[in-house]
């Protein structure tokens, strides 16, 4: 049931495709983790340190302002930490005995407490983790409370390994786990792929050249097998690649990427794609579809299109329209959702977000309108 | 006598016409003053690396040249300054950044210059030039010695010019070595500017 609450109405932020767009930079320039999310680099963490409405030196916390990195040990750790804290109406509305539709309680839950840990072991193998605490008192079926990889990466130009538990690279990385890209709408209690979904397998990355970025993997399905157990066993070998185009025209200052990813396992088969467009001061706006069919008949497609807009660099306007739709021919039924969500992404302080959304989450059966509000501390 | 008058007058013209056609500064003799303009002005930069490639422009060039002698536009000199705390790249903590110690320290330096010490005009289409400046560009605090392609257009009735330039700068050269492991994989090792001048005649 916990499962369910938060899949409809939670939000919880793991990494800003925007920020790529309108900088024109790729998510490892800001993250550990090149596909963008939680531990961020030096680089990354320079890039927030000091933005917000008011700075910490304004608050008295020179030191903190002036911190340089989050890197010890002349560079060779660097720490970080996630914490989100998300209050929202949590589950599905139901029909009262009167024929009148009752919405949950708005709950706080909390979502996120991730400390992160990088380990450079020699100038070519690292290994990184983080553990979800928050994830000892709820958690999504197929959600894994970790990640942990070692890579060996010799330089920019070459590829780089990672072996571990990591998340098979499709699409976008997107911020906000309960997108309808990962969900079932035949099945809308569950994700079809759980929030920070990782698997045991490697992944090669490629991003040697600023235009073009690739990825491709192979792991053993444990945690899809829970979130999506009607087309993937245990055990199923995954298969993933993506494929990505990073055209930036100077001229215009305009930025883009567009790009596509397959995934195989078991039964199941995605294909998706995604396309953005960004500029600096101006904001962005993102795309993306994807495409699943199962053996059994089960064929869904979900899309969104995103946009924002920095007001200032601490205060982004945000909304975004998804839809999704499934059908299969076995139970000979089908199902849509489609979901709007309006919100502001607003940093008072360096390192400390308030993300207050409308979000309009409709089915054939409910209608579940209301606010959620989301606060996210990081380093 | 009118025939050898008309001789002589044609040698002198024949003499006449090489001295201006070396020089776009068409009908004018004498020295000339120029100061750029700031507003109009536009120089941008590409850091291409690896991993990231960073567009950006500085905004506020300034300065002043003399051609000593506008027939003859060889001998000018003056100086070309860009002040660092307008470069933008298009995030304020990268541009930030930029400005740090580690990069281009303009606490320290607080401006990009260009010292022109010469001018060498190759090619001259009416009142449009094309050569090479000669001179020397600090950045960082540091000096080398540097040709730049230039191309030139005068505005006789304005008496204003317009100079484009492209040339690259190699952050080696002045000293600028950035975060351990930034400069090559994520920042160019050499960027390149297109720089484009509007300058007043006083």
């Amino acid at each position: 049931m916990t499962a369910l609450a938060c899949s409809l109405a939670a939000s919880s932020a793991w990494a800003l495709p925007r920020m790529s767009l309108t900088i024109g930079s790729r998510c490892s320039n800001c993250h550990v983790n090149p596909q963008g999310s939680g531990l961020r680099t030096d680089s990354g963490f320079y890039s927030t340190a000091q933005n917000g409405a008011i700075t910490w030196e304004q608050v008295g916390w020179q030191k903190f302002h002036d911190m340089p990195d989050n890197q010890l040990a002349d560079g060779r750790l660097t720490v970080g930490f996630d914490s989100r804290l998300q209050m929202a109406r949590l589950g599905a509305p139901h029909w009262s005995d009167d024929g009148e539709l009752v919405t949950p309680d708005r709950l706080v839950i909390p979502m996120q407490m991730a400390p992160a840990l990088s380990v450079k072991i020699t100038d070519w193998l690292s290994a990184t983790g983080s553990y979800n605490v928050s994830t000892l008192q709820h958690s999504y079926l197929g959600q894994s409370p970790y990640d942990a990889w070692l890579q060996i990466k010799t330089s920019q130009e070459m590829p780089s390994l990672r072996v571990g538990m990591i998340q098979p690279t499709i699409g976008m990385r997107h911020d906000d786990h309960t997108m309808l890209l990962r969900r079932n709408p035949l099945n809308p209690g569950l994700p079809m792929i759980a929030p920070n979904w990782n698997e045991l397998g490697a992944e090669v990355t490629y991003e040697g050249q600023h235009w073009i970025s690739a990825e491709a993997g192979v792991f053993m399905a444990n945690n899809l097998a829970l979130s999506d157990s009607g087309a993937v066993k245990k055990g199923d070998l995954i298969t993933s690649a993506r494929l990505t185009l990073w055209p930036q025209l100077e001229d215009y200052g305009l930025n883009s990427w567009i790009g596509g990813s397959f995934l195989k396992a078991g039964d199941l088969t995605l294909v998706g794609s995604h396309i953005g467009l960004g500029k600096p001061y101006w904001g962005a706006l993102q795309a993306e579809m994807v495409m699943t069919q199962t053996a059994a008949n089960r064929d869904m497609l979900s899309w969104m299109i995103h946009a924002s807009h920095p007001l200032k660099e601490w205060f982004v306007l945000e909304a975004r329209y998804e839809k999704s739709t499934g059908s299969t021919s076995v139970a000979n039924s089908n199902a849509e959702m489609t979901s709007l969500v309006a919100g502001v992404q607003f940093i008072p302080l360096p390192n400390v977000e308030l993300r207050p959304e409308y979000r309009v989450l409709t089915t054939k059966d409910w209608k579940l309108a209301q606010w959620a509000l989301q606060l996210h501390l990081w380093f | 006598m009118r025939t050898l008058i008309a001789t002589f007058s044609l040698v002198l013209a024949a003499l006449a016409v090489p001295a201006f056609a070396d020089t776009p500064f068409t009908g004018k003799t004498g020295a000339l003053t120029f100061t750029v303009d700031s507003g109009k002005s536009q120089i941008k930069f590409l850091s291409e690396a690896p991993a990231e490639k960073i567009p950006g422009t500085a905004d506020g060039a300034g300065g002043e040249f003399k051609v000593a002698d506008a027939t003859a536009p060889g001998g000018t000199s003056g100086k070309i300054i860009i002040p660092v705390a307008r470069m933008k790249t298009g995030n304020d903590m990268r541009d930030k950044h930029l400005q740090s110690a580690e990069w281009l320290n303009a606490a320290a330096n607080p401006n990009i210059t260009f010292d022109i010490e010469r001018v060498e005009i190759t090619k001259v289409d009416g009142n449009r030039a094309s050569g090479k400046a000669h001179g020397k560009f600090t950045l960082n605090g540091k000096s080398v010695a540097k040709d730049m392609t230039i191309d030139i257009a005068y505005a006789a009735d304005k008496n204003a010019l317009k100079i484009t330039s492209r040339f690259k700068v190699s952050l080696r050269d002045h000293d600028i070595k950035g975060k351990a492991g930034i400069v090559g994989a994520k920042v160019g090792e050499v960027i390149e500017v297109d720089a484009t001048l509007y300058a007043n005649s006083k």
